[in-house]
C-alpha cells in the first residue's frame, strides 16, 4: 500500500472523506498529555476488500437461493456473521490505546523531526499492525504493556513546533475494516536554526584569532597593541591613558582558550536568520572541536562551558531568539 | 531448503499460505475440471513457490495477461460456453490460480481470499455431504488464518495466536449463524433459468434398460434415499421400490413410452405402508415409491403407471410422503391400444415364441403360464451373475434362454417379459431399487446404487398389475437378502459388498444415522421446514411474508433503538453546558443560604457573594466573570468553558467565621 491510499479513506470519494474529517476534527480537541482511544474517537468503515467481500456474499446468497441450496446459506450466514464479528475485533484492536507523548529530540531546521509517543494498552488484550499515516511501520501493543512510535513530519521554521494530527488505523484481523481514530495531543519540539558556515567567520575561527570579531576569550590574560576591529569595550583604558597608545585587553581561560560567539559582533550581516544560522554553525564546530563556548545574544548570554546540555542550551537559546 | 525456513514460509508468511489455501478450496473441483486444467493448476502452484522461494521467474504482464486468455477460450472451447455450473465453476478455480500466478501485495492477496471463499460456495454445489461440509469448515479455519498473516502487516504473529484469534472469531460467528440460518427469510428459488446448469451425471438409473446397465450399479456404494417409515418396516422382500416403467423393445434395449394408459381403477384392500423419502440429488426426474403406491404427499401425483415424477430435474435434496399397499386389485380393463403396445415383440426370437405359445396351449390361466415360465428359470440350470456372457446376436433372448443361461436381473425381466408377451400375456419392464439397509440406530431404511435391480409386471385380468420378478425364482436370496449373498462368484464383487466386519457395519450405521440428522437438519431446511419450525416456536402460523416482516421489522427496530439512543446522549450533552455548569453552582449557593434574588443580575449576585465569603472572593469573581464571558461574549475560547466547569465542579462554600 503507497501512502496516499493510507491516508484516504477505503472507497470513499475525497469531498467526502474531507467533511468527514472536518466534523471529526470539530469533535476532538486537542489533549493535553494523553489520547485516549475509545469508543467515542473511533471511526469505522469497510475496507476495500471489505465492500468486495459484501458483493461476494449478496452473490453467494443468490446462488443459494437460485439452487435452492442449504450449504450455501449456511457459508453465506457463517460469512455475514464473521464480517460483523470481524467488524467488533477491528475495532477492538484499536479500542483502550493510550496514547502519550515521550522524549523527542530537537532537530535543526529542514531536518524532519520525529515526534516520539508511547502507547499503552489499558485492555488487556494484544493490538496488533497498528499502522500510522505518516510512518510506514506498523506496530504492537502487548497486553497491558507499553510500546513506542514515532510521527516523522517536516521541520517549519526555527523555534517551538507543535504536532500536527496524526492517523493511527488498523484493519487487523481480516482486513475487512479500516477502523482509525484522529489523534491530537500537544506536543512540542524546539527546532534549532539550520547551521550555515559563512567564510569570514570560518577564517577567523580556524586562525584561532581570538580578537576577531565574534570569537574571544573571557578571563583577562594581558593587554597588548589595538588592532582595527577590536571591540571598544575591551579597551585596556588604564595603560592608554599610561602611554596614550591604544592597547586592548587579552581573556584567556584557564586551560586554554574559550570562545564566544557574539551575535552583535556579525553586524556585517543584516538578515537575523542568516546570523542565528551562522552562531549556530560555530556552536556546533565548537562543540565538535570540543572546545569551550559561550554565546552572546543581545537580550541573553551564557556562559562558556562545554557539554551536550551547554549545547541544547545554547542552540535552543538560538532557537526561540525573538520568535 | 531447510525445515526452519520452510516452517517460516508455511506458518508466517502469507503468499505461501494462498497457494496452500487455493490448492485446498479446489481440491474438490479436481474431480469434476478435466485433467489437463488439474495439470495446468497444479504447474501454475508450482510456478508460484518458485516464485516465492527464488524471488524469480515472475511473468510479465504480457506473459499472464496472454496466458490467462488463451486458458480461458481453451476452457470456452472444450466445455462448449461459461454457462451453467460445472464450465463457470472450471473458469473460476483456473483463473483464480492465474491470480495466484501475479498476485504482488495484499489487495491482492485479499481478493485471492475472497475468491476462495466464491470457490467454497461453489463446491456446495455439486456436493452437500457432511464429509464435504467438515472439509470446507477445515478450509475457512485456513483462510481466515491467511487472512490473519495478511494483514498482521509486517509485525509478525505467531501461528499459535493466529489460530486462536481465527477460532476466536469462528466460535463467536456461529451463533448468529444459526440465528441467521433459521430465521433468515427463505425463498424457494429460482430466481434465473437454471436449465443450462446441469451438472456431472450422477451414476444411477437411466431410462433405459439394455444388458450390463443395472450390474455396472452394483460397483456403487453411493446413497440413492432415505426412507422412513411411520409404522411397521415391511421385510426385505416387499421393498420394490418403482421409478420407471419401460414398454418398448427393440431387440436389446428397453425404452419408455410416450403414451400413457388410462387411469387404473386401484382397489386398496387394506390400509399400507407409509413411509417419508429423503432422496439425494439424482439429476432425474423420477421420485422412489414403494409397490404400489395409492397416495402422494401434495405438489406430486403417480401417474397412471404407479410412479411419480417432478417437473425439472431433482438437484438437490428432496422429501416426499407416500403410502403403497400389496393388497389390491386393479377393477378396469387394459386399454385395447395400450393393451397391443404391451404385447409388441421384436419377433426375432423365434424359439422363444414357439416355447411361449407352447406353454399357453398347455395351461388354462395365465397364472399357469406364469408358473411355468418361473419353473423353466429354476430346472434348467440358470444361474445369477455378475459378468455374464454377452448376448452377440440380434435374436439375444433366444440366445439367452437356451445358450448361454446367465445373467443378472435386467436379462431374467427381459426374457421374462418377452416370453409373456409371446405367451399373450401383456408384459412391461420396471426399474428401481430392491431392498434396503435398515439402521438399527435410527430405524431408517436407506437405499444405495448397489441395490438397483428391474423387475416385470403383467396384466391379468381382474388383478391389474400383478409384479413377477424372475430372479426371486434364479437367486431367492437376492430378494431375501441383499446382492452380495446371491451371487456365487464373490471373487468379483466390489470392495463395499465384500466387507462383513461387525465393527465397520456399526461405523457405517452410525454414520448414516448421522448423515440422515445432517440431511434431516441442515440441507433439508426450506420455506416449508421454516415454517414449520416458527409454528413449533410460537404456535402461529406465518406465511413468507410474515417472516420476511418479521425479519426486517427486528433490523429496522435495532437500528432505531441503536438511532435513538445515540440522539438522546446527544440531545442531553448538547443542552447548553455551560447554563448547566451555572444552574450547579447557583444550587450549591443555595444549599448555602444564599439563593440568587431573580431581579439581580450576575455581577450584583456577585458583589453580594464576596461580602458574604470575602475569604472566597477569587473563586467567585472567575466563576463569575467567567460566565459572563462565556454568556455574552462570543468570541471567548472554548478552553475556559472547561476551566469554568473545573472552577464550579470545586467550588465548596466556606462557612466564614
Amino acid at each position: 500500500m503507497n501512502k496516499s491510499d493510507q491516508q484516504n479513506l477505503p472507497l470513499v470519494p475525497d469531498w467526502l472523506a474531507s467533511k468527514l474529517d472536518n466534523w471529526i476534527k470539530a469533535k476532538d480537541r486537542p489533549h493535553p498529555t494523553s489520547y485516549q482511544i475509545n469508543r467515542k474517537n473511533i471511526y469505522i468503515l469497510p475496507s476495500k476488500s471489505g465492500w468486495l467481500f459484501i458483493l461476494t456474499l449478496i452473490a453467494i446468497l443468490s446462488g443459494a437461493i437460485n439452487y435452492n441450496n442449504s450449504m450455501a446459506y449456511l457459508l453465506c450466514f457463517f460469512l455475514a456473521s464473521l464480517g460483523f464479528i470481524a467488524m467488533l475485533q477491528t475495532h477492538q484492536n484499536l479500542n483502550r490505546l493510550n496514547i502519550s507523548p515521550a522524549q523527542s529530540h530537537a532537530v535543526f531546521c529542514g531536518q524532519d523531526i520525529e515526534f516520539n509517543y508511547k502507547i499503552s494498552d489499558q485492555n488487556f488484550q494484544h493490538h496488533y499492525a497498528l499502522c500510522f499515516a505518516h510512518n510506514d511501520d506498523p506496530i504492537s501493543v502487548e497486553k497491558k504493556s507499553e510500546a513506542e512510535f514515532s510521527i516523522t513530519e517536516k521541520s517549519k521554521k526555527r523555534g517551538r513546533q507543535s504536532a500536527s494530527r496524526f492517523k493511527i488505523y488498523t484493519e487487523f484481523p481480516l482486513g475487512l475494516f479500516h477502523a482509525w481514530s484522529q489523534i491530537s495531543i500537544n506536543n512540542e519540539i524546539i527546532i534549532y536554526p539550520k547551521p550555515v558556515k559563512h567564510l569570514l567567520t570560518e577564517n577567523n575561527y580556524q586562525s584561532g584569532n581570538k580578537q576577531s570579531t565574534i570569537v574571544e576569550g573571557d578571563d583577562f590574560s594581558g593587554i597588548r597593541e589595538f588592532r582595527r576591529g577590536d571591540s571598544p569595550k575591551k579597551l585596556a583604558w588604564k595603560s592608554i591613558a599610561k602611554t596614550s597608545q591604544l592597547y586592548t585587553k587579552e581573556f584567556h581561560t584557564e586551560a586554554g582558550e574559550f570562545l564566544i560567539f557574539d551575535f552583535d559582533q556579525l553586524s556585517h550581516i543584516n538578515n537575523i536568520e542568516e546570523k542565528l544560522s551562522i552562531l549556530c554553525a560555530l556552536i556546533i564546530q565548537a562543540h565538535n572541536d570540543k572546545k569551550d563556548y559561550g554565546l552572546k545574544l543581545p537580550d541573553k548570554s551564557i556562559k562558556p562551558g562545554h557539554s551536550e546540555q551547554h549545547k541544547h542550551h545554547c542552540l535552543t537559546l538560538l532557537a526561540l531568539y525573538k520568535s | 531448503m531447510n525445515l526452519s525456513s520452510l516452517k517460516n514460509m508455511l506458518f508466517v508468511k502469507a503468499d505461501s499460505q494462498l497457494i496452500i489455501l487455493m490448492l485446498m478450496v479446489s481440491l474438490p473441483h479436481f474431480e469434476y475440471i478435466p485433467w489437463w486444467s488439474v495439470i495446468l493448476v497444479l504447474l501454475l502452484s508450482v510456478w508460484r513457490s518458485l516464485i516465492i522461494s527464488k524471488n524469480k521467474y515472475r511473468p510479465g504482464k504480457v506473459i499472464s495477461a496472454s496466458l490467462t486468455i488463451l486458458s480461458a477460450i481453451f476452457i470456452y472451447q472444450k466445455s462448449g460456453g461459461f454457462s451453467g455450473i460445472s464450465a463457470g465453476s472450471h473458469l473460476l478455480v483456473v483463473m483464480a490460480f492465474f491470480k495466484l500466478l501475479e498476485s504482488k501485495n495484499s489487495r491482492d492477496y485479499m481478493l485471492l481470499v475472497i475468491l476462495s471463499f466464491f470457490i467454497i460456495a461453489t463446491n456446495f454445489l455439486f456436493s452437500q455431504s457432511i464429509a464435504t461440509a467438515a472439509y470446507m469448515f477445515l478450509c475457512l479455519f485456513c483462510t481466515l488464518i491467511t487472512m490473519v498473516s495478511i494483514n498482521q502487516n509486517k509485525s509478525v504473529v505467531p501461528l499459535r495466536e493466529k489460530a486462536f484469534i481465527s477460532l476466536k472469531l469462528i466460535a463467536f460467528s456461529l451463533p448468529i449463524m444459526i440465528v441467521l440460518f433459521l430465521f433468515f427469510p427463505r425463498i424457494t428459488g429460482p430466481l434465473w433459468n437454471t436449465n443450462n446448469d446441469q451438472p456431472q451425471a450422477k451414476t444411477g438409473l437411466s431410462d433405459s434398460m439394455e444388458p450390463g446397465l443395472i450390474s455396472q450399479l452394483v460397483y456403487s456404494n453411493e446413497l440413492v434415499f432415505r426412507a422412513k417409515f411411520s409404522n411397521q418396516i415391511p421385510p426385505q422382500h416387499k421393498l420394490y421400490w418403482r421409478a420407471i416403467t419401460l414398454l418398448n423393445f427393440n431387440g436389446k434395449k428397453w425404452t419408455t413410452t410416450s403414451e400413457s394408459e388410462a387411469s387404473a381403477v386401484l382397489h386398496i384392500n387394506s390400509s399400507g405402508y407409509e413411509y417419508t423419502v429423503t432422496m439425494e440429488a439424482s439429476n432425474k426426474k423420477w421420485l422412489f415409491l414403494l409397490d404400489l403406491p395409492y397416495q402422494i404427499s401434495n405438489k406430486h401425483h403417480i401417474s397412471s403407471d404407479f410412479t411419480s415424477h417432478t417437473d425439472k430435474a431433482i438437484n438437490s435434496l428432496i422429501q416426499y410422503t407416500a403410502n403403497s399397499s400389496q393388497n389390491y386389485y386393479i377393477s378396469n380393463n387394459l386399454d385395447p391400444h395400450f393393451e397391443s403396445l404391451a404385447l409388441t415383440t421384436p419377433g426375432l426370437n423365434n424359439k422363444s415364441r414357439k416355447l411361449a405359445e407352447k406353454w399357453r396351449q398347455q395351461s388354462a390361466s395365465s397364472e399357469e403360464i406364469i408358473n411355468q415360465a418361473l419353473a423353466f428359470f429354476t430346472q434348467q440350470g440358470f444361474s445369477y451373475t455378475l459378468s455374464p456372457a454377452r448376448l452377440t446376436r440380434a435374436n439375444g433372448i433366444d440366445q439367452f434362454l437356451f445358450e448361454t443361461r446367465e445373467g443378472f436381473c435386467e436379462h431374467y425381466a427381459s426374457a421374462f417379459a418377452i416370453l409373456m408377451r409371446h405367451a399373450g400375456i401383456p408384459s412391461r419392464i420396471v426399474l428401481g431399487y430392491l431392498g434396503g439397509e435398515l439402521n438399527p440406530i435410527d430405524n431408517i431404511i436407506s437405499v444405495d446404487q448397489s441395490m438397483a435391480h428391474s423387475w416385470t409386471e403383467v396384466w391379468i385380468n381382474g388383478k391389474g398389475w400383478v409384479r413377477i420378478d424372475p430372479t426371486a425364482a434364479i437367486a431367492p436370496d437376492r430378494i431375501n437378502l441383499n446382492v452380495s449373498s446371491a451371487l456365487k462368484d464373490k471373487k468379483n464383487l466390489p470392495l463395499h459388498l465384500k466387507i462383513n466386519s461387525e465393527t465397520l457395519l456399526a461405523i457405517k450405521q452410525f454414520m448414516s444415522a448421522i448423515d440422515n440428522q445432517w440431511n434431516q437438519w441442515v440441507l433439508n431446511y426450506d420455506e416449508t421446514h421454516q415454517k414449520k419450525f416458527l409454528k413449533f416456536l410460537t404456535g402461529a402460523d406465518y406465511s413468507l411474508k410474515d417472516i420476511s416482516n418479521l425479519f426486517i421489522q427486528i433490523i429496522l427496530i435495532t437500528l432505531l433503538l441503536t438511532g435513538f439512543a445515540y440522539l438522546f446522549n446527544n440531545l442531553k450533552k448538547k443542552k447548553d453546558p455551560i447554563k448547566n455548569d451555572y444552574q450547579l453552582f447557583l444550587k450549591k449557593l443555595t444549599k448555602a443560604g444564599l439563593p440568587k434574588k431573580i431581579s439581580e443580575g450576575p455581577r450584583d449576585y456577585k458583589d453580594r457573594l464576596i461580602k458574604h465569603f470575602p475569604a472566597q472572593k477569587q473563586e467567585i469573581s472567575f466563576i463569575i466573570e467567567n460566565y459572563i464571558n462565556l454568556r455574552y461574549r462570543k468570541e471567548i475560547a472554548n478552553a475556559s468553558a472547561e476551566r469554568l466547569r473545573k472552577a464550579i465542579r470545586q467550588f465548596r462554600v466556606k462557612k466564614s467565621t
